[in-house]
């Protein structure tokens, strides 16, 4: 009898942490905007709060062909339809402009359902981002500095520079583990380079020593890693040279490892 | 290459029994060009063209005759023509084999057999004159105003290796009109030329005007040309952007005889102001080049020389014209450097009936690409300048020895044997900022990795071709030859580095829309072409008519065509991508017909008569895919009439369906048309009104080489690009007149 009165005592506080300690999800985020310009990202909701937190991730401008860090949330409000809209940024600052830019700050806009935020946008104008950093900024024939930018409140809507795609869309999806990417990429190679990288491995073959993540091989006696610190591929062989692939974020993508 | 006195020119020589001289039929038939320019190389076909001397000189624009089938264009075919076209690579549009890629409205690409552009070999006055420009906006026919020309040769496939080397297509070369001296105790003699045109479609116009004085011993003139146009219209009186353009030439020819030495010295400048470019990214807002060459030819008792010297220098520019309606600059600037000598010697026909020839080449091309930045701060582009070509240096150097032999009247054979060898180089290269990333590649970065590579670049090519000519009667001929030909990798198709999409889309001459970057690996172009000709007449008398039939097979290993660029981040997905240069063994064939036919002759109505030009290409890579841009089945048929000095002719062209496109540059399919045309000459003594309607029905068409319609966009990228879907529309209806007085 004392143990039902505990148990019936105690539950509805279980029932309480319950919510709690599930409700901090992470989630993957992929948004593509007119201009073909990409952001891959993960953010951290509970659903409870409808906070968001730690939203970052990479902003690809696809068609002039550069990358950057969005790495500073800094911002999230409901958007008044039901949802929220969270804000990042590149440098640790809400400040940016374009035409002319002030500075070379990145920023992106996400926007979900706040109730399950895998249903997407409830909405899709707050999805914007705007790139000003170096490798994004032009300027006119006025001398007038322009970020690349999809701001759908903006006239025109993106930089008008050469014709249109008008593709906008966004996936949320719960996102799995982060070096469930660098497994994908292993077995990848594995399959498509089984000269090199043989024999074959699961995760569990994985070994992380920071800022490495790594596989061995043992018929060829060669590594395959990547690194934390810059994000390339790393391929060691066995006379004991270390060889710098180059960035991960496009061999994932080659090997459909993509966030 | 030969001397201006037929008496001592080879085929005199060849015949001296019968003190027998050919003329060009064209001077007899000049309307029937097509037909009667064919045969020059056939003096025992037209025997009513046949004249006994006992001793005479003539002058003629035309150079001498060998195994060789080749095609002369003279300066009356060219003084036709000249109201028509404004691009001078348009003058062999009715030459068998010949086809274009459009580029702008005076620099359009010949390709001959299916082989384009760099395999191409162009001399302008003797000067071998490689296009600098990344989109090669400034191909070596632009350089010299159809005005200042006159005659072209035109030797597809099978090229005598005096006249090859460091190409697998063959070879256009264009003269300016021979020096007019005069004759002994005449004094001074003045001479001009002065000629302009209209056209309806894009308003176009121009004019020319030459003034030339002479004596017995030296001769000076003056040729000057202006030509502009704006936007054209297509069928469907649309207006194609970026198809304006203006151009001025300007150039000085000083020349000295005595007995059989003549000595020319030429200089001349061209100022383009503005040239839209339809099919490419880019337009050509300024270009400005001069040129230099002295040439020598002389006959000594041992033999003839002929001997070249010049220089070409031009500063190039690319950015966006206002038809494009760009909020953002994109400067290129590209200056280019060509410079060398070609020394030929000829010895006298022995009492063997051998002919031997030998001599050596050397060109330097020298290229400097680079791109300015629009802004002082690091930005997309800027602060430094992009170094697409630093110093890049393409030099060859050459030699060859040729024989011929008459082993009978019936029989006559060509050897040739040449050597080339081509260095190549850069220097290092720079992005327009020093950004770095941990994402992927920067240009930068880029550029650090190819500035650490080694540059260099040598290539051995050994060029081989054999001629054999059999006549068995005045009224046949037939020639079969056999050429093993090397091209080396140009500078553009080795050197450009970066796999970023904005360099990327800069790049390429293709008028395919697609981005290019080099390939440093890439290997020379060996081509082994097999070529047939059969020249049949009408035997009697009459010479009523003539068919030319000549079919070939080409094998190119290693040519250079382009693969998908692996290295590239992303490929587009709107028809238009990134490629890199590759080697692709390749096969060509096809056949060139020509013919000709009198239909009516009255002195009261005049003669009627009908010529035709048909030639067909295909072309595929061995590993399946279709070789870009061959031109597909297309046919030129005539009636022609001349009463006295008035001369008429209606043609039908009609061109077949481009279905066999090539995959990996998502080439585009055109559908077949027919166009007519007529044009009307009168000659009143030194005057000549020229007026004809092109594209008669006004009717919408595609011409399968033109490429990709992009004149109307600004994009910097090809992502940002349009879809891929609309070729480069024809030109609709146009009429248009013009004179010329010689005087």
């Amino acid at each position: 009898m004392k143990l039902f009165k505990a148990i019936v005592w105690i539950l509805p506080f279980c029932l309480l942490l319950d919510p709690v300690q599930a409700a901090t999800v992470r989630y993957q985020v992929k948004m593509v905007f007119w201009d073909n310009t990409e952001f891959t990202g993960t953010f951290d909701y509970d659903i409870a709060s409808q906070q968001v937190t730690n939203l970052h991730g990479l902003l690809d401008d696809v068609a002039m062909g550069n990358i950057e860090l969005i790495k500073y949330q800094l911002e999230s409000k409901p958007d008044g339809k039901g949802g929220i809209t969270a804000y990042a940024y590149a440098f640790n600052s809400t400040e940016i402009a374009t035409s002319p830019n002030i500075n070379n700050n990145v920023y992106v806009a996400i926007n979900f359902n706040a109730q399950d935020p895998s249903l997407g946008a409830t909405n899709p104008d707050q999805l914007s981002y705007m790139d000003c950093s170096q490798n994004a900024l032009m300027f006119d024939n006025q001398g007038i500095g322009n970020c690349m930018y999809h701001l759908p409140w903006h006239d025109p809507v993106f930089y008008p520079m050469g014709g249109e795609r008008f593709v906008l869309s966004e996936t949320i999806t719960i996102a799995p583990d982060p070096l469930a990417h660098s497994d994908c990429l292993f077995n990848w190679a594995e399959i498509n380079y089984a000269n090199i990288f043989s024999p074959n491995q699961s995760a569990a073959g994985s070994i992380a020593l920071p800022p490495y993540y790594y596989r061995f091989y043992s018929n060829s006696n060669s590594y395959l890693g990547i690194s934390s610190a810059d994000n390339h591929i790393y391929y060691l062989t066995a006379d004991g040279a270390l060889n710098d692939a180059g960035p991960a974020y496009d061999l994932l993508s080659q090997a459909g490892c993509s966030l | 290459m030969y001397p201006l006195d037929f008496n001592n020119a080879l085929p005199i020589k060849r015949m001296k029994k019968n003190i027998l001289i050919s003329l060009n039929t064209s001077l007899l038939l000049c309307f029937n060009t097509v037909y009667a320019d064919e045969n020059v190389d056939s003096p025992n076909f037209f025997e009513d063209a046949l004249i006994y001397l006992e001793d005479m000189t003539v002058k003629s624009d035309i150079q001498n005759p060998t195994v060789t089938p080749q095609k002369n264009i003279n300066s009356a075919d060219i003084l036709k023509k000249q109201s028509q076209v404004s691009d001078t690579a348009k003058l062999l549009e009715d030459t068998a084999g010949m086809s274009f890629q459009s580029g702008g409205g005076i620099s359009s690409l010949p390709i001959i057999r299916g082989l384009n552009d760099n395999r191409v070999k162009v001399e302008v006055n003797g000067m071998t004159v490689d296009s600098i420009c990344p989109n090669h906006m400034n191909p070596a026919l632009a350089s010299i105003d159809r005005s200042n020309i006159g005659s072209i040769t035109v030797l597809k496939g099978i090229t005598p290796v005096r006249m090859g080397g460091d190409s697998i297509a063959g070879t256009i070369s264009v003269e300016s009109a021979i020096p007019e001296f005069a004759e002994e105790g005449e004094g001074v003699l003045l001479s001009g030329k002065l000629s302009s045109f209209y056209r309806s479609n894009g308003d176009a116009f121009g004019g020319s005007f030459a003034l030339g004085i002479a004596n017995e011993f030296a001769s000076i003139e003056y040729t000057g040309a202006h030509t502009q146009s704006d936007n054209y219209q297509d069928g469907n009186g649309d207006t194609i952007k970026s198809t304006g353009y203006e151009s001025q030439n300007h150039a000085f020819a000083l020349a000295f005889k005595k007995d059989e030495h003549l000595l020319q010295i030429r200089g001349g400048q061209q100022y383009i102001p503005y040239q839209g470019f339809p099919t490419a990214r880019m337009d050509l807002p300024n270009n400005d080049s001069i040129f230099g060459n002295m040439h020598y030819n002389g006959d000594f008792d041992w033999g003839s020389v002929d001997a070249k010297l010049y220089l070409e220098n031009t500063s190039h520019t690319m950015d966006y014209l206002p038809d494009r309606n760009a909020l953002i600059p994109m400067p290129m600037e590209t200056r280019g450097k060509n410079y060398g000598y070609k020394l030929g010697f000829e010895l006298p026909e022995d009492q063997d009936n051998n002919i031997f020839r030998f001599g050596s080449e050397f060109l330097v091309s020298e290229i400097d690409d680079y791109w300015p930045a629009t802004s002082s701060v690091s930005s997309m582009m800027g602060p430094n300048p992009f170094v697409n070509l630093n110093n890049a240096v393409r030099d060859r150097f050459g030699f060859y020895g040729e024989w011929e032999k008459n082993w009978a009247e019936q029989w006559r054979t060509m050897v040739g044997f040449r050597y080339d060898h081509t260095w190549t180089d850069t220097g290092n290269v720079q992005a327009y900022n020093t950004v770095t990333s941990d994402f992927l590649r920067t240009d930068h970065e880029q550029a650090m990795a190819f500035n650490a590579l080694n540059h260099e670049r040598q290539f051995d090519a050994y060029d081989f071709s054999l001629l054999l000519e059999y006549a068995p009667y005045d009224w046949s001929h037939y020639t079969v030859g056999y050429a093993r030909k090397n091209r080396a990798p140009s500078l553009q198709e080795l050197y450009p580095w970066s796999v970023s999409p904005m360099p990327m889309s800069m790049i390429g001459w293709f008028a395919d829309g697609n981005g290019y970057v080099g390939n440093m690996d890439l290997k020379m172009e060996t081509a082994n072409n097999i070529s047939f000709t059969a020249n049949i007449s009408d035997p009697s008398d009459l010479g009523a008519w003539n068919v030319e039939i000549s079919p070939f097979f080409s094998y190119v290993e290693d040519y250079i065509d382009a693969d998908l660029c692996m290295e590239c981040r992303r490929q587009p997905t709107n028809g238009y991508y990134y490629l890199k240069m590759a080697n692709h063994d390749a096969y060509l064939w096809g056949v060139d017909v020509t013919g000709k036919m009198d239909l009516y002759t009255n002195a009261t109505y005049g003669d009627l008569s009908t010529n035709t030009v048909m030639s067909y290409v295909r072309g595929k890579r061995t590993d399946g895919d279709n070789l870009y841009h061959m031109m597909p089945f297309n046919l030129k048929w005539a009636v022609n009439h001349t009463l006295n000095d008035w001369q008429n002719t209606l043609d039908m062209q009609f061109v077949d369906a481009k279905d066999d496109v090539q995959s990996v540059r998502n080439e585009l399919q055109t559908a077949s048309y027919i166009l007519l045309n007529f044009k009307s000459s009168y000659q009143w003594e030194k005057l000549t009104v020229d007026f004809g309607v092109d594209n008669l029905l006004d009717k919408h068409y595609y011409y399968p080489l033109s490429g990709v319609y992009i004149g109307d966009q600004n994009a910097m990228t090809l992502q940002t690009s349009r879809p891929k879907t609309e070729n480069l529309a024809g030109q609709g209806r146009s009429i248009y007149v013009g004179f010329s007085l010689a005087y």
